[in-house]
């Protein structure tokens, strides 16, 4: 069983929509190793800023920071999750959310699986076959965009369209999170800037 | 024992000596007004050796000719003879290359009576040393020989691509070998005039293109009619100034502010040529204040054309000299605003005297004079080098330019280049990568991997094929075993 868990996802990637259905209804999925495919993802995409090929790589190395990558895999991930769960509670979805967290983790994996031996390829090729490294890349995203269609429709049961729609709305929804997120910080920041300020009055009166 | 005594002291002495000599020497190469520093790979400034360091000021009254008044223009003839075109005081002065007065041209005879220039403020000087003035407030070209007679004028032209009332104000002037004569004009937009051997007008060269950002356009396009005639007008920029080359291409510069290319290089039919081979397009400063005093990208007010296809280009906003060699490398920058010597007020002119750089100032009146520092001599022999195709040599000069300066990552690429030629293919893709040039990395990168395979192909294969047949026999095995298993 352990070990069926563990091949489930790469049969997600091949069979997408008897994989996301199977994840639904059989039980198939498990969380621990959706957060470990999101992880390798971001591993993957730390790997190919630090050892992509010389001719790929623009990266400063003295600029080198995996906590940007971080930002750029983790945070994404979960707006995503909870911009769509917050958004299909209300629009008749049958997925949870614990259901959307993998659906959407599975559906990275395709990134993780091309990315790293995509990065060593791109250490023995020069500038002309450049191609294919992009072509790789550009398949890797392309793949992950077609599982997160196929899994998000599954996952809530939903038609072609509304599935469509429901991405573009999810996309909307995870900058008003961002927005939303930034003025909280922002508030926040100045509450505490104005109660320091009190303090500091207070303290300098005797 | 007692012998050792004196020889003791006299090195002692001699040491002495020596240290107090190093120790001056030491500090003459210190000093410099400003700042030594070029441009990363990435765009980011970092400090430099200086390359360039003034060395001495030459006013009208040191040299023996009466002080200058608004020069405009400096041209260093072939045989090292220095033309001022000291355009106050409407006269072109001649001093040889120490910089002593030679003769001064103000007045030639024109047909029978004596002409003279007025503010003139372009000069140029062909190999057999004729003499060709911008004679700006004449509305003319003057061309003399040698001798100071008059061979031709060329006037104000009449052509019906000109517009009714057109005014001649010639500025700067240039002469090629074939004696055709190009002119940049005052408030000329369609590009540099360019006058035939007889000084008949035949065209213009080099237009610059009309440059326009969308949002004037779109403002002009729904626009009324009344509206658009008051709106200004989108207009090509001139240019500021112009140099030839050995080849007859003109180098020019111009005055647009947001151009991309503010450097061109136009072959014979006009079209720019420019090799921006480098980290960047050859424009000047990378980084500087969007506002403010000093502030926006460089306005290159004149261009000199060295030898080996290095040429500078002099920055009138901030007083900078910015060197590149043929490929679009920036090699190196010096130069600032300011009262001492070897800075500027309104620097107007630029050329070279051999390997030194001369540098006339409109509001100091005087020229200042530029020799190479050690590691400028190096870098300038470096790329004359590579020049010629002598690249063992050049690579032998940019390792020690980057024992100087290891952020030198011209001199990388430099160092590659000869590896890459002397069939060390590991070691050059190590200096490329050093240099961050992703072109030459990626070719040579290539060779190195041919090498690589060629050395392996026989171990890689014989190991995959050992693996296959390891891996069937495994299978065969388990696959007997199984059978005997069962039976």
């Amino acid at each position: 069983m352990r070990k069926e868990l563990l091949l489930f996802p790469f049969h997600v990637m091949v069979r997408p929509f008897s994989g996301f259905w199977d994840l639904k209804y059989d039980d198939m999925g498990n969380l621990r190793i959706a957060g470990a495919i999101v992880f390798l993802v971001f591993m993957s995409v730390v790997i190919q800023h630090q050892y992509g090929g010389y001719i790929f790589n623009n990266l400063n190395a003295d600029e080198f920071n995996s906590l940007v990558q971080m930002r750029n895999v983790l945070l994404p991930y979960f707006l995503w999750c909870i911009a769509n769960w917050s958004l299909t509670t209300l629009m008749d979805g049958e997925g949870n959310f614990s259901e959307i967290c993998m659906v959407t983790a599975y559906a990275l994996l395709p990134i993780a699986v091309i990315l790293i031996p995509n990065t060593i390829l791109s250490n023995v090729i020069t500038q002309e076959e450049s191609v294919f490294y992009y072509f790789f890349n550009g398949v890797a995203a392309v793949w992950f965009l077609f599982l997160l269609f196929v899994g998000t429709m599954t996952v809530h049961q939903y038609t072609v369209t509304k599935t469509l729609v429901t991405i573009f709305l999810t996309l909307v929804g995870m900058a008003f999170l961002l927005f939303l997120g930034l003025l909280f910080f922002s508030l926040i920041q100045q509450m505490y800037s104005f109660v320091f300020t009190i303090y500091q009055e207070i303290q300098f009166r005797n | 024992m007692k012998g050792y005594f004196p020889k003791v002291r006299l090195s002692a002495a001699l040491l002495l000596i020596l240290s107090m000599v190093t120790s001056t020497g030491a500090v003459s190469y210190a000093q410099a007004p400003y700042v030594g520093y070029n441009y990363s790979s990435k765009g980011e400034t970092i400090p430099a050796p200086v390359a360039y360091k003034p060395d001495r000021v030459i006013s009208g009254t040191a040299a023996g000719t009466g002080s200058f008044n608004q020069p405009k223009d400096i041209f260093v003839s072939q045989d090292r003879q220095i033309y001022i075109a000291d355009t106050g005081n409407s006269r072109i002065v001649v001093l040889n290359e120490r910089f002593e007065y030679i003769r001064e041209v103000s007045e030639f005879d024109h047909s029978g009576r004596t002409d003279t220039f007025q503010a003139p403020s372009g000069i140029y000087v062909t190999e057999n040393k004729d003499m060709y003035v911008a004679d700006t407030e004449n509305h003319r070209v003057v061309h003399l020989d040698d001798a100071g007679k008059l061979v031709q004028i060329i006037e104000s032209p009449e052509s019906e691509i000109l517009i009714d009332n057109f005014v001649f104000l010639p500025l700067k002037v240039a002469v090629d070998k074939a004696k055709r004569v190009y002119v940049v004009a005052q408030g000329t937009f369609d590009g540099i005039m360019e006058f035939d051997g007889d000084g008949k007008f035949t065209g213009f060269t080099g237009t610059n293109r009309v440059r326009f950002n969308m949002a004037d356009y779109f403002w002009k396009m729904i626009a009324t009619q009344a509206q658009r005639d008051r709106m200004r007008l989108f207009i090509p920029t001139e240019y500021t100034n112009l140099d030839l080359d050995e080849n007859g291409f003109i180098y020019t510069t111009n005055s647009d502010a947001n151009t991309a290319v503010p450097i061109k290089r136009l072959n014979p039919t006009g079209i720019d040529v420019l090799r921006r081979e480098g980290y960047w397009v050859p424009s000047g400063d990378l980084k500087f204040l969007p506002v403010g005093e000093h502030s926006g990208p460089s306005l290159f007010t004149d261009i000199a054309v060295g030898n080996s296809g290095m040429y500078s280009a002099l920055d009138v906003k901030r007083g900078k000299i910015f060197t590149y060699d043929w490929d679009g490398n920036l090699l190196y920058i010096f130069g600032k605003m300011g009262e001492q010597v070897g800075t500027f007020q309104t620097p107007s002119a630029i050329d070279y005297l051999g390997d030194s750089i001369l540098v006339l100032d409109r509001a100091l009146n005087h020229i200042t004079v530029f020799h190479e520092t050690p590691i400028g001599r190096l870098i300038n022999q470096a790329v004359k080098g590579h020049f010629k195709g002598d690249d063992e040599l050049s690579a032998e000069l940019w390792n020690r330019v980057v024992e100087y300066d290891a952020n030198y990552e011209i001199a990388y690429i430099g160092i590659s280049k000869a590896l890459l030629r002397k069939g060390l293919n590991k070691e050059a893709t190590e200096y490329a990568k050093l240099g961050m040039d992703k072109g030459n990395y990626s070719k040579v990168f290539k060779r190195h991997r041919k090498d690589v395979l060629r050395e392996h192909l026989g171990s890689i294969l014989s190991l995959s094929i050992a693996v296959i047949a390891g891996i069937i026999i495994q299978r065969t095995i388990k696959r007997k075993r199984r059978k005997t298993y069962h039976a």
